[in-house]
């Protein structure tokens, strides 16, 4: 599946809200697509899922996908089950895949029967996830799937975007402004700034980096490059806004190093061992605008 | 297998109700009427009291109702934002407008079963009531035939009005719309040999002397220009 040289501008506006945007997405992957708003990704995400023509360029995706679109709902008055058959039929979809998606999702058969309108937010959620799932091969498309549910069903949301990439041939696109909640399911990250990608990071790789990092959230960014710059324990120092980024020399260790800054009286909100995404956004996004 | 599926969308509670009430009101006023002021309508010809109840119906009942009926259909889906939903999947919108269509069709095919029944019912207590005889089936069979051809001229206007109100993107704006051209055009069809107005069809065909294959071929036109006019909205880019 790919993109090719995709531009966009919505009609009797002069502006391209995307510019000869290329992607090519691996199987068995989840894609998190991050930017600031009017950044494009809604306008992509609606591209992808054939709800909008390109202007230019070209989409090549195998099927049909499934979707999760912010601002789209259920039949109020249909059972959780029968929104889903519905759906099937309207999308010439099989039936079958109806109870493995409700498993996914954590629906059990009583909930699954109850009239829509009476779930709570977190299930609705569920629903409509369980609904993009449906397809079961293909794209899969998610635009803020973390919006308005608890942090159980959050934990529920995830596990099943995991479970559903093993289980299935699927690429997952999700956008989402929640950083700290993508970092969990994301392999890949693709940055969109003013209609382009700004850049594209092998997040699943992050973790077994053989840099040796530090990343530190403090409003102190300035005092610890002073403190650790000189030390000879430090190969560069980086900041991006109230991030700072330490990749250690060989010889130094990561106790060291904040021993020594929190010895000086440096604050600090977090500390990470890798880039996290708040700190990419900041680098990626913050340098293309 | 869709019209079943179609079904469990809706509140079924709120369509019998809707046509319930559309039947049983207009009924219960008209035969609470005949008992109030049967000392008045005493010495009327029956036929001509049956002509204003079938009037009632032609001139704005059915239409008033065919309007209420498409803006439920058409809300079910526009609330929840399935039609900008279902682009990434239809690449025609013949089906499910095929479907909205028999759906409206089949609970206004039920509202006329039981409007012949309930009128039939009203005929033979003012029958009972009144002295002499009361050609009992030819009434029947003229409020049927009446009926049955407001009926058939609902078509057209379920298409039509599917597509104003589709296009409107309003479902207050395009329920105003159809009532105000539907109260605008009763005197104009009525008093005028004009009678091209989709929301007034029902008063048209019911006019004497009308030439009934020109209102069809028309009637067809509505259709098959409303169908193709919704479907190539649907499938329009969305803004």
């Amino acid at each position: 599946m790919r993109i090719s040289d995709i531009s966009y501008r919505y009609p009797q506006t002069d502006r391209y809200v995307l510019q000869d945007v290329s992607i090519a997405f691996k199987n068995k992957c989840v894609y998190g697509l991050i930017g600031p708003n009017g950044a494009g990704k809604t306008t992509l995400l609606s591209i992808l899922a054939g709800i909008r023509k390109p202007l230019s360029g070209k989409v090549d995706t195998a099927s049909i996908p499934g979707l999760l679109i912010q601002n789209t709902d259920m039949y109020e008055e249909a059972s959780g089950r029968e929104n889903l058959e519905l759906f099937c039929i309207q999308a010439r979809m099989p039936l079958e895949n109806i109870d493995y998606v409700l498993h996914l999702v954590g629906v059990d058969q009583k909930n699954a029967n109850k009239a829509y309108k009476n779930y709570s937010q977190g299930y609705k959620q569920r629903l409509l996830l369980a609904r993009s799932f449906l397809p079961r091969k293909g794209l899969i498309i998610l635009d803020e799937p973390f919006t308005n549910v608890d942090v159980d069903t959050i934990k529920i949301i995830k596990r099943a975007i995991d479970t559903l990439v093993c289980q299935n041939e699927v690429v997952v696109i999700l956008s989402s402004h929640q950083l700290r909640e993508i970092e969990d399911v994301v392999d890949e990250v693709i940055f969109v700034s003013d209609g382009k990608v700004v850049a594209e990071v092998n997040y699943s790789q992050e973790n077994l980096s053989e840099h040796n990092y530090v990343v530190i959230n403090s409003s102190d960014t300035l005092q610890i490059k002073e403190l650790v710059e000189n030390t000879g324990l430090i190969k560069q120092v980086e900041i991006q806004d109230k991030w700072i980024l330490l990749e250690l020399s060989d010889q130094a260790s990561c106790n060291e190093i904040l021993y020594m800054i929190l010895r000086n009286g440096c604050s600090w909100v977090k500390i990470e061992k890798y880039r996290p995404l708040e700190y990419m956004y900041h680098k990626f996004i913050g340098d293309a605008s | 297998m869709r019209l079943r599926g179609e079904y469990k969308k809706y509140n079924k509670k709120q369509l019998l109700s809707i046509i319930f009430g559309f039947c049983l009101i207009p009924f219960t006023l008209t035969l609470l009427f005949l008992w109030v002021k049967r000392e008045a309508i005493n010495g009327i010809p029956i036929d001509v009291i049956f002509d204003n109840i079938s009037g009632a119906w032609s001139a704005l009942l059915y239409s008033v109702l065919t309007i209420t009926l498409i803006q439920i259909v058409t809300d079910v889906e526009r609330k929840p934002n399935l039609l900008y939903y279902f682009r990434a999947y239809k690449r025609s919108w013949y089906n499910w407008i095929g479907v909205k269509v028999l759906l409206i069709l089949g609970m206004l095919a039920g509202v006329t079963v039981l409007n012949i029944l309930l009128t039939s019912l009203l005929i033979g207590i003012v029958s009972f009531a009144l002295e002499g005889p009361v050609a009992f089936v030819a009434l029947i069979l003229g409020f049927s035939l009446h009926i049955l051809k407001s009926f058939l001229m609902c078509i057209p206007i379920v298409c039509f009005h599917m597509l104003v109100t589709l296009s409107l993107k309003n479902s207050t704006l395009s329920t105003i719309f159809g009532l105000v051209i539907l109260i605008v055009g009763i005197p104009i069809v009525n008093l005028s040999d004009f009678y091209f107005i989709p929301y007034n069809l029902t008063i048209a065909v019911q006019k004497p002397g009308i030439d009934l294959s020109t209102l069809g071929i028309y009637s067809m036109g509505i259709v098959v220009a409303s169908v193709f006019l919704i479907n190539r909205n649907l499938s329009k880019e969305w803004n």
